[in-house]
């Protein structure tokens, strides 16, 4: 058979010129597909909203501590497309925040949500990362964790007080060595404030003398001291020597005959008794600091750190010199502050928490 | 679409943009106190670039069926899809924080990671189909005429038997223009005057061939099988007379003709069969994206 010069015409007729306007079947396929698809879609949107289940938008669970308000998203979002508010968050949590953490006049405060991320899942809202302190603090750009704090830095401070931790905790004191929470009781997180009536009339009992077994009274300054135990003489003497004391006659014009003895007596015994308890290095003097006749009141702070929080009571299970040295405890000057190295021993990625906030709450209350 | 050298500029932007994006990403996670979020300043820039790229990506769809539009060519939209479509795929990513989210936006992502792994699959069976089709399907038609030349072909096969058509078609020698290589349809004249008994040919067509080229009835049929099919024409070659032999040929030829057509309609399948997938889905993901844009500004 020979080519047929002119097949073009035959051959086009094998195209069907239509085909482009024909949907075929693959095509079909993919619309009902799509159209399914998008139908399944809209179907869960909207049956989502008709049910008022809000949650299907949500970024991710809420916290533990949320989890009570997770379908009332109007709880925390007051208003559409804005942010959430912290004044929201203040309707149930101003107590906790209570004092701003930016210092008056340095800026204001980070909203709530800048720290507190919501819808992150089942988590504890307030276990925050170091990333959140170290992103204002920048002058601690250091100081990232516990592993680069350097040090533990006490304000130091006059006391006005002397007390030598290593002689009260020494075996051959009379009585036995006292232990820790023999004065350090905690209450709370902290310790209780050490009170003379409380913790060191015990051992540190003051009478007025040898003779009148008068327990002098704390807390008064020495002029007061004076009076008091002149007042106490004149009584216990009234008391010894009825009938011994009478009024001088005086003759007019010829002046008094002096004072009489037991008026002297007396004076002599008040003096002798004041100047036992002023003494340097007894009496008050022993523990108290006192300028002229003015007894310094004892600074002691409640907390050595102020910036950072400890807690005593979660601690209780430790020996107090794990963390506390009194070898050199000498003085009162001589703070037994714990290093930061022994912090170290036990808060660590393996460990036991070693956040920044551990320590140095965000919120000061 | 073949990835090559034309691809160079779009391969070259892509990856830079990635790389910016990329250190852009690190230096905000790592200093992002809470960790990156959607809802923070750089996360919304992730989330509307990638967006963005993946809007365009789906314009293709709008683009291929207003080809008359005159909104750049067709070949640059395609690699603008590939491309900018791969790039929103980390930048969605980034602007998750690489977390998949709550129920819509879980659901979303996974919906893309589908659409992305679907296009990758297409684009990775664009590169080896289309030249295996080539060097193996000279007789290629496209696919939408597939059933239409099948039926011509059933048509001309049936006036080859009976030799009552004016010609037939064949396929016929093979012919190269410069890089173009292929075989040519070829038209052939039926002899004329009294012609040998087609008696044989005729049932053969009726026995086999027409069942043949029915649509479905490709593999139950014994001409579905090459070795087969040669088998069952040796036979009729016995059968028909000399001159009848270079009929019998051209019979053979539409049945190989008819092979390579459900060869190809089984390959096109796969070539884009995955668009079931990757388009619905892709839809979808825009209808979701839009809501999930929405209500997330909205909370």
């Amino acid at each position: 058979m020979m080519a047929d010069p002119q097949p073009q015409k035959e051959i086009a007729s094998r195209i069907d010129l239509a085909y482009l306007r024909r949907w075929h079947r693959l095509r079909v396929a993919r619309f009902v597909a799509t159209v399914l698809l998008l139908g399944i879609a809209a179907f869960w949107v909207i049956g989502a909203s008709a049910l008022r289940n809000k949650k299907i938008y949500a970024n991710g669970p809420v916290s533990q501590g949320h989890s009570f308000i997770e379908e009332r998203c109007g709880s925390c979002h007051t208003q559409g497309f804005r942010k959430v508010y912290d004044a929201s968050c203040l309707q149930c949590h101003a107590a906790a925040v209570g004092l701003p953490h930016v210092p008056a006049g340095k800026g204001r405060d980070p909203a709530c949500g800048a720290c507190h991320a919501e819808h992150r899942g089942n988590t504890l809202l307030s276990a925050l990362g170091d990333k959140h302190c170290n992103s204002c603090h920048e002058d601690h750009s250091d100081i990232t964790s516990l592993e680069t704090h350097i040090w533990f830095r006490p304000q130091p401070r006059d006391q006005r007080l002397r007390f030598n931790h290593l002689q009260h905790g020494d075996i051959d004191l009379v009585g036995g060595p006292l232990e820790c929470d023999a004065c350090h009781v905690v209450d709370g997180r902290n310790f209780g404030p050490i009170r003379f009536e409380e913790h060191c009339v015990r051992c540190h009992r003051e009478t007025v003398s040898a003779d009148i077994d008068i327990v002098v009274p704390h807390g008064f300054q020495i002029g007061e001291l004076r009076d008091w135990i002149a007042a106490v003489y004149v009584r216990e003497w009234l008391a010894k020597h009825p009938g011994e004391v009478e009024p001088q006659a005086t003759v007019p014009g010829r002046g008094g005959a002096g004072p009489p003895d037991w008026a002297v007596q007396l004076a002599e015994h008040t003096r002798a008794a004041q100047a036992a308890l002023f003494q340097p290095r007894r009496g008050c003097l022993l523990c108290h600091a006192a300028k002229g006749e003015e007894i310094l009141p004892p600074e002691i702070p409640s907390r050595w750190l102020p910036r950072a929080r400890f807690d005593h009571q979660t601690h209780r299970f430790q020996s107090c010199d794990r963390c506390h040295d009194l070898r050199e405890a000498t003085s009162a000057d001589i703070l037994v502050l714990p290093k930061v190295e022994t912090c170290r021993a036990c808060h660590n990625r393996q460990g036991a928490r070693a956040r920044c906030v551990t320590c140095h709450p965000f919120h000061p209350n | 679409m073949r990835i090559d050298r034309g691809h160079f500029r779009w391969f070259l932007f892509s990856t830079g943009f990635l790389i910016v994006a990329s250190v852009a990403y690190a230096l905000y996670a790592r200093g992002a106190a809470g960790g990156p979020t959607g809802g923070s300043a750089m996360g919304l820039a992730f989330g509307i670039a990638g967006t963005v790229f993946m809007l365009f990506a789906a314009l293709l769809g709008v683009r291929r069926r207003r080809p008359n539009y005159r909104v750049g060519r067709a070949a640059t939209w395609l690699k603008g899809h590939l491309w900018l479509g791969a790039l929103s795929f980390p930048l969605v990513f980034f602007h998750a924080g690489f977390e998949f989210g709550g129920p819509l936006a879980r659901v979303l992502m996974w919906i893309f990671v589908l659409v992305f792994l679907t296009g990758l699959f297409g684009l990775a069976l664009q590169q080896i189909l289309p030249r295996f089709m080539t060097q193996n399907l000279p007789q290629e038609v496209a696919y939408e005429q597939i059933d239409h030349v099948r039926r011509e072909l059933l048509e001309e096969v049936e006036q080859l038997a009976t030799g009552t058509g004016p010609r037939c078609l064949g396929v016929g020698r093979a012919k190269s223009d410069g890089s173009i290589q292929g075989r040519v349809v070829e038209s052939r004249t039926a002899p004329a005057g009294r012609g040998p008994d087609r008696a044989p040919l005729v049932r053969f067509v009726d026995k086999y061939v027409k069942f043949y080229f029915q649509r479905r009835a490709m593999r139950e049929s014994p001409l579905g099988d090459p070795n087969g099919r040669r088998a069952l024409f040796d036979e009729l070659k016995s059968d028909v007379e000399e001159r009848l032999h270079g009929d019998v040929a051209d019979l053979l030829a539409y049945c190989e003709q008819r092979a390579q057509l459900d060869a190809q309609r089984r390959l096109h399948h796969w070539l884009h069969g995955w668009l079931l997938i990757h388009v619905p889905l892709s839809w979808t993901m825009i209808f979701l994206t839009a809501v999930h844009a929405v209500m997330s500004l909205y909370y």
